[in-house]
């Protein structure tokens, strides 16, 4: 007993031995799991401590945390809460990646429910994980047509189009893959862009001006393809897509793996490709003869990642074989008269629905190779180096006679690209106030050789620079930026004899910058500067109503002329004009102002926008009046009007609204959108062309309740009415505006996850797999209608009905996080 | 890392453009249409053309007046020629090699004939003397082609000769040319396939 009471009171009167000194410290960075971008003002809470806040890079820092297995909750009001174990025995540290809330609930209607923190200004509208799914299958263009303010503007070849943001088309917005601009031949009005939507992990549209961090051109906005981003822990992980289309009777097919192995730290692959086939599209009542499309994609991606450094090397390709329909046919001005007014395409009777692509077809193939560094300098910032090399070769093929075999049209475009931005770390002004930088500094270099038997746009050489800073001043409920930018310009355009004759000929060459070749051609060399501002601020009035913002944008920015607005010289296809260039065109100056309001809570999201840009010196393609020397032309085809680009000021001003209504704890949800572009020649008065027509949607979803093996189940419906354009030129077009129409779509989907999740730390995770399915309708109604934004208006209606069905498989196979020897007793 | 950076080489290396081709594949392009007028009495025939000569480009192209003696019959023949290269190539060969599929069509204020119906501004009568078993194996209905046709003018006068070549090939298995085109084009309905040449040209009969 004595011995008892002795060994009890040793060990209790013993000392606390080292190892529970609770002066851990536990430190980490929250990342959001689709973007891999850095969570500011997230939540972090170890045990029941008080909660400590991620700062502008996302990074927490948890000091005197005792030895032992602690309870980790990560929250922000748009991020699902994450819940672990941490197992704490020395400095700790630990990265959390966290899964956005409010636009996973969202199907159709995609309302920005804005983040508490304002590290980040640009009025991004971002689809990704369930949302983007809901896409797949669909192209670039109409993944994104969802978005509020994004029209398509459709090309009549196998359903292609491009897309058009606040009445701005491709010559004004940019395509950025993988934060690379996006090289092909943009100024074709029939060129669809050269990006595979399957690569994307998320695609963010930025409405408005954002000449500042992308370039001078992105006027309209800017749609940023970005891929998923790399896996950080061994294992691997896959995505798999099935999706069949009714009508067209497509399919497709996609796979993308992604792999790291614990032997091999930082150092992770991916692979992917997809293929895609589809026959001629249907109308509700003839076929779009010869619409089918065939393309095929195929990347790859190594990348070694560490904190401090990272470097990936990827490439990609992507091609595609797409019909142009035969109704689209090259006429004399009069026949298109007629053809136009008979309101069916001659000889609809004769079109089938077949896959065999014949002539006219286009032929592209897109190679993208990037090298890309990251290096963290210390606690100054991020920098990285980016260079990326891009081939875009485009064949179109005509109808032609006597056994004639290749392309009637070569366009071959190589791009080189090189960019260093420099991301500074948050610099403490005060005790709440922060100041954020982005620096950065870009070229490009161009080198495009067109071939064919017509002319249309010289050869040419092309070097492009910029340079650019953004400063940023976030407090806590108010955020003000403001960015400079300067870009240059150096364009050599070399014409051939007959293109160099036809243009002095017609006094449309700058004499001063042209001259001619000892081979009879000519040489111009163009160079042009211009200097962009903007100024943004983001204010969130009410302290307890974090999720309402008011945001306001005002910028100024200068796009230099493209070469077809310089030196453009032939006919158009399809449409019966001639098309003229003017080298004496200048930078187009753009002052846009936008105003912005959201809000989100538990009830409703909201979010409406309202802008006005004045654009001086609007290089706008437009019919030289018919009674001046060279506003008509014979050609061998008959008397053609003069269409040519001159400049002269525009106003474009309109509006987006959203709304979601969700309320909590009810299976139902209603949602609504509209959308309105308006734009005026200010000099003549008159209305531009192409301009989309006011939209209107509403919706209605249903929620199944969840379910261990059906999650996410949803079905709904939405009705959109897309207006006739009131507003337009008879001069500057061939036909008046097409009625207005109704469309009605209706979706459902479930996810069924193939695993019970595991929650226990430091044991080797099951492989976590999950099933999607989906169903969409569109147009179910059948109803016969044309587009006004789509150039197939002036020969035959849109496709009718279709049913897209989709199997997502994604797959995750975690590495075990250290070998545990099996204890024998 | 290293197969993969070889792999990426390689196949950076070995990209091609879609389809490889040689260069001379692209199609001609009718800069100009001729037309020689062979009186039935077996005097000097008269030529007019439309030339192009920068192809469709900026420069408009022109038209040759063309004078021809009221009260004749004349054999009108059609030439297509591209003059943009060295030597010139005679299009109307690879018409005739497709003639199922070409058709040239006559009309314009100052004709009369199938694709035009008469009106008190007619000065000239417009037949066709040409069939497409003239020119190779025919399958189907033997239609003209309009390459080699008869105008016969009235009384002296002036107004517009329009030639339209049309080439209609084959759509889905089913010809696309087939008989009464013309006088479809006459009633004012919208006829297959794409218009290849349409020129005007200012026809001026004078009696002589």
């Amino acid at each position: 007993m004595a011995a008892c009471i002795l060994a009890l009171s040793a060990v209790l009167a013993a000392p606390t031995p080292p190892s529970e000194r609770c002066d851990l410290v536990v430190r980490g960075r929250v990342v959001d799991a689709s973007t891999g971008e850095q969570v500011p003002a997230a939540s972090v809470q170890l045990g029941v401590r008080p909660a400590t806040v991620t700062d502008d890079a996302g990074g927490f820092r948890i000091d005197d945390v005792c030895p032992g297995t602690h309870a980790l909750a990560v929250e922000r009001a748009d991020y699902q809460r994450h819940d672990r174990s941490l197992r704490v025995v020395t400095d700790t540290q630990a990265d959390i990646v966290i899964e956005p809330h409010a636009i996973e609930q969202i199907d159709d209607l995609v309302v920005e429910a804005p983040a508490p923190s304002t590290s980040e200004l640009d009025a991004g509208t971002t689809l990704d994980g369930d949302a983007l799914d809901r896409t797949r299958g669909r192209n670039l263009a109409d993944s994104i047509a969802k978005i509020p303010g994004v029209a398509v503007l459709r090309t009549g070849a196998g359903g292609m189009g491009k897309p058009i943001i606040r009445g701005q088309d491709e010559r004004r917005n940019l395509i950025l893959f993988d934060r690379v601009r996006h090289a092909g031949q943009k100024w074709g009005l029939d060129h669809a862009p050269e990006i595979d939507p399957f690569a994307a992990g998320s695609i963010t549209v930025i409405k408005g001006t954002s000449a500042i961090r992308w370039g001078p051109d992105a006027i309209g906005g800017v749609v940023l393809v970005d891929p998923v981003p790399l896996r950080t822990t061994p294992g691997i992980s896959g995505r798999a897509h099935i999706v069949g289309v009714s009508n067209g009777k497509r399919g497709a097919v996609a796979l993308a793996i992604d792999g790291a192995h614990r032997r091999a730290p930082g150092l992770v692959w991916r692979i992917e490709g997809n293929v895609t086939r589809g026959a001629a599209t249907i109308t509700p009542r003839y076929a779009l003869d010869n619409t089918g499309t065939f393309q095929w994609n195929a990347g790859t991606t190594v990348g070694y990642l560490r904190d401090a450094f990272d470097l990936t090397l990827s490439y990609r390709r992507n091609t595609m074989t797409n019909g142009l329909c035969t109704c689209l046919r090259n006429d004399s001005p009069e026949e298109f008269a007629l053809s136009t007014m008979q309101g069916r395409p001659v000889n609809a009777d004769l079109y089938s629905r077949e896959y065999r692509i014949e002539r006219p077809q286009q032929r592209t193939a897109h190679d993208l190779a990037i090298a890309r560094s990251r290096v963290t300098l210390g606690d100054a910032g991020d920098l990285t180096a980016t260079y990326s090399l891009q081939n875009n070769a485009r064949r179109e093929y005509a109808i032609v006679r006597g056994g004639v075999d290749g392309p009637q049209y070569r366009f071959d475009l190589r791009t080189h690209g090189a960019d260093l931005v420099f991301e500074r770390a948050a610099l403490p002004l005060g005790p709440r106030l922060d100041m954020v930088g982005t620096y950065g500094a870009s070229i490009q270099h161009q080198d495009n050789r067109f071939d064919a038997n017509v002319t249309l746009v010289p050869d040419y050489r092309q070097t492009q620079g910029g340079v650019f800073a953004i400063e940023r001043l976030v407090w806590k409920r108010f955020a003000l930026e403001a960015g400079v930018r300067y870009d240059g310009m150096l364009r050599d355009a070399s014409l051939t004899e007959r293109d160099y004759e036809a243009q002095t000929g017609t006094g449309r060459l700058h004499a001063a910058r042209c001259n001619e070749t000892d081979a009879g051609g000519g040489l111009c060399r163009f160079d042009f500067h211009s200097g962009s501002a903007s100024l943004g601020a983001v204010l969130r009035p009410i302290p307890r109503a974090e999720t309402f913002a008011i945001r306001l944008d005002l910028a100024s920015a200068g796009r230099f002329p493209m070469i077809d607005e310089q030196f453009l010289n032939g006919t158009a296809p399809s449409l019966p004009i001639l098309g003229v260039g003017d080298t004496r065109l200048g930078v187009e100056r753009t002052w846009s102002s936008a105003l912005g309001v959201s809000f989100a809570n538990e009830w409703i999201a909201t979010d409406g926008a309202a802008y006005a840009s004045v654009i001086d010196d609007y290089i706008y393609f437009a019919p030289q009046p018919s009674d001046a020397p060279g506003g008509l032309n014979d050609t061998v085809r008959g008397t053609y009007p003069v269409f040519g680009f001159r400049p002269t000021g525009a106003v474009f001003y309109g509006g987006e609204y959203g709304l979601r209504i969700a309320p909590p704890n009810w299976p139902v949800e209603f949602d609504g959108q509209l959308a309105m572009v308006r734009a005026r020649d200010v000099r003549t008065g008159g209305y531009l062309v192409f301009i989309p027509t006011d939209r209107y949607q509403v919706g209605i979803t249903y929620r199944w309740p969840e379910l261990p093996r059906m999650k996410d189940g949803f079905v709904g419906a939405t009705v959109s009415y897309v207006d006739r354009q009131r507003r337009y030129d008879l001069d500057a077009d061939f036909l008046a505006p097409p009625p207005g129409y109704v469309q009605l779509g209706a979706q459902a989907g479930v996810a069924v996850p193939l695993d019970r999740q595991t929650a226990q730390p430091n044991q080797t995770a099951r492989p976590q797999r999950s099933l999607r399915f989906a169903l969409v309708g569109n147009n179910l109604t059948n109803t016969r209608y044309r587009d006004y934004t789509s150039l197939l208006r002036y020969f035959a209606d849109e496709p009718g009905w279709e049913l897209l069905v989709r199997i997502s498989f994604d797959f995750e196979a975690t590495g075990p996080r250290g070998r545990t020897k099996r204890s024998t007793t | 890392m290293k197969i993969h950076a070889l792999i990426l080489t390689s196949t950076i290396a070995a990209c091609t453009e879609p389809g490889a081709d040689a260069p001379s594949d692209e199609t001609e392009i009718i800069t100009t249409v001729k037309l020689t007028f062979a009186p039935e009495d077996g005097s000097a025939p008269i030529s007019a053309s439309f030339r192009d000569p920068d192809g469709d480009g900026g420069m408009s192209g022109t038209t040759d007046p063309l004078a021809l003696a009221a009260g004749m019959t004349y054999a009108m023949q059609v030439e297509f020629l591209d003059e943009l290269g060295t030597p010139t190539e005679n299009i109307t060969r690879e018409i005739e090699e497709e003639a199922e599929a070409h058709q040239v069509f006559v009309l314009g204020g100052a004709v009369a004939g199938p694709a035009a119906t008469d009106s008190a501004a007619a000065i000239a009568d417009h037949m066709y003397t040409d069939l497409e078993s003239d020119y190779g194996a025919n399958t189907g209905d033997d239609l003209p082609v309009g390459l080699i046709n008869t105008i016969t003018t009235r009384a002296a006068g002036t107004g517009e000769l329009v030639i339209v070549l049309r080439h209609m090939p084959e759509l889905n298995g089913q010809p696309q040319k087939v008989a009464g085109l013309a006088e479809q084009l006459a009633a004012g309905d919208a006829l297959p396939g794409e218009v290849d040449a349409n020129v005007t040209f200012d026809l001026d009969l004078t009696v002589q």
